[in-house]
């Protein structure tokens, strides 16, 4: 291949990338309720590693913009934020012990882990299929979690 | 989660009554008007965070040839912007500034709320009274609410 068609060729593939990136069509299609779904799915693992029920759920949607700054009224993430009792008998640490036992083996990146006093902890996390999820106990009484699922456009 | 109530710091200012709140967090600020985190009451409550990349929170500190290298941005008018940010005083995320500089994890000026982020998470912390979660690039978190 010569250099004159190397350029109109990097040319095309540059335009073509840039129509995709407008586009959204790299964003996943999924709905909302599809969404939560997975969403809800990923909290009840982190209540089962803490040891107690979800409490004070929240659910809901918000504007997201993806990877590649895509953005649009249809892309969309969802958030869910619980409370979580501390276990009878336990710190949160402990239950911060096992969650990042878990996220460890499943390969999540460990985006912060913080000790704080007195045997409270921050534990967050990215998921390999772009799922964030935080632990954090802001009193010993018990834990906020946070989990927001990646951008997704609706169909 | 967002604060859900903002106070015209400045107007109060004039006032001169002080500020009947817990804590001052700013975001992506050029300038408080005030030489330092203490003049605004006690500093270890004072929150100030920017973006490395916030043209506005480093506005008073962009050298003579920052004015050229903004694309679309006639120098003229750059330099104008400037000089008027530069009436705010040092930025509250300046070092010497005092009171605490909060890992803000943006891009820009526009993203301070940006959900997931490190920022609005910081924001929250401060908000809730939950000092010791906020990550800090300097300054002395004072002890939590509860």
């Amino acid at each position: 291949m010569t250099p004159t068609r190397v350029l109109p060729l990097a040319a095309t593939a540059a335009t073509l990338l840039i129509i995709t990136a407008c586009s959204g069509e790299s964003v996943d299609v999924k709905s909302e309720a599809d969404t939560t779904a997975l969403v809800q799915a990923q909290a009840d693992t982190i209540a089962k590693l803490v040891g107690g029920p979800l409490e004070n759920p929240s659910t809901g949607p918000m504007p997201c913009t993806g990877k590649r700054g895509e953005s649009s009224s249809d892309i969309y993430s969802i958030q869910g934020a619980y409370n979580i009792t501390t276990p009878a008998g336990e710190t949160p640490r402990d239950g911060i012990a096992r969650v990042r036992a878990d996220w460890q083996a499943q390969g999540y990146t460990i985006t912060d882990d913080r000790d704080l006093e007195p045997n409270r902890g921050i534990i967050e996390a990215n998921t390999p299929d772009g799922f964030s999820l935080s632990v954090e106990s802001p009193a010993t009484e018990g834990f906020a979690i946070f989990v927001f699922s990646p951008c997704f456009t609706r169909p | 989660m967002q604060p859900n109530v903002r106070i015209d710091i400045e107007g109060l200012r004039h006032t001169g009554v002080g500020l009947p709140v817990d804590d001052i967090v700013v975001a992506g600020s050029p300038g408080m008007h005030v030489d330092n985190a203490s003049q605004l009451g006690d500093a270890g409550h004072v929150w100030a965070g920017a973006s490395s990349t916030d043209p506005v929170a480093d506005a008073k500190f962009a050298d003579p040839w920052d004015k050229v290298l903004v694309p679309g941005l006639a120098p003229g008018i750059w330099a104008l912007e400037t000089a008027a940010d530069s009436t705010h005083g040092d930025a509250p995320t300046s070092a010497g500034f005092g009171g605490n500089n909060w890992v803000a994890g943006t891009g820009g000026h526009t993203s301070y709320w940006e959900p997931d982020s490190q920022s609005l998470k910081n924001q929250a912390r401060v908000s809730a009274g939950v000092y010791d979660e906020v990550t800090l690039h300097s300054g002395t978190a004072p002890g939590n609410l509860r």
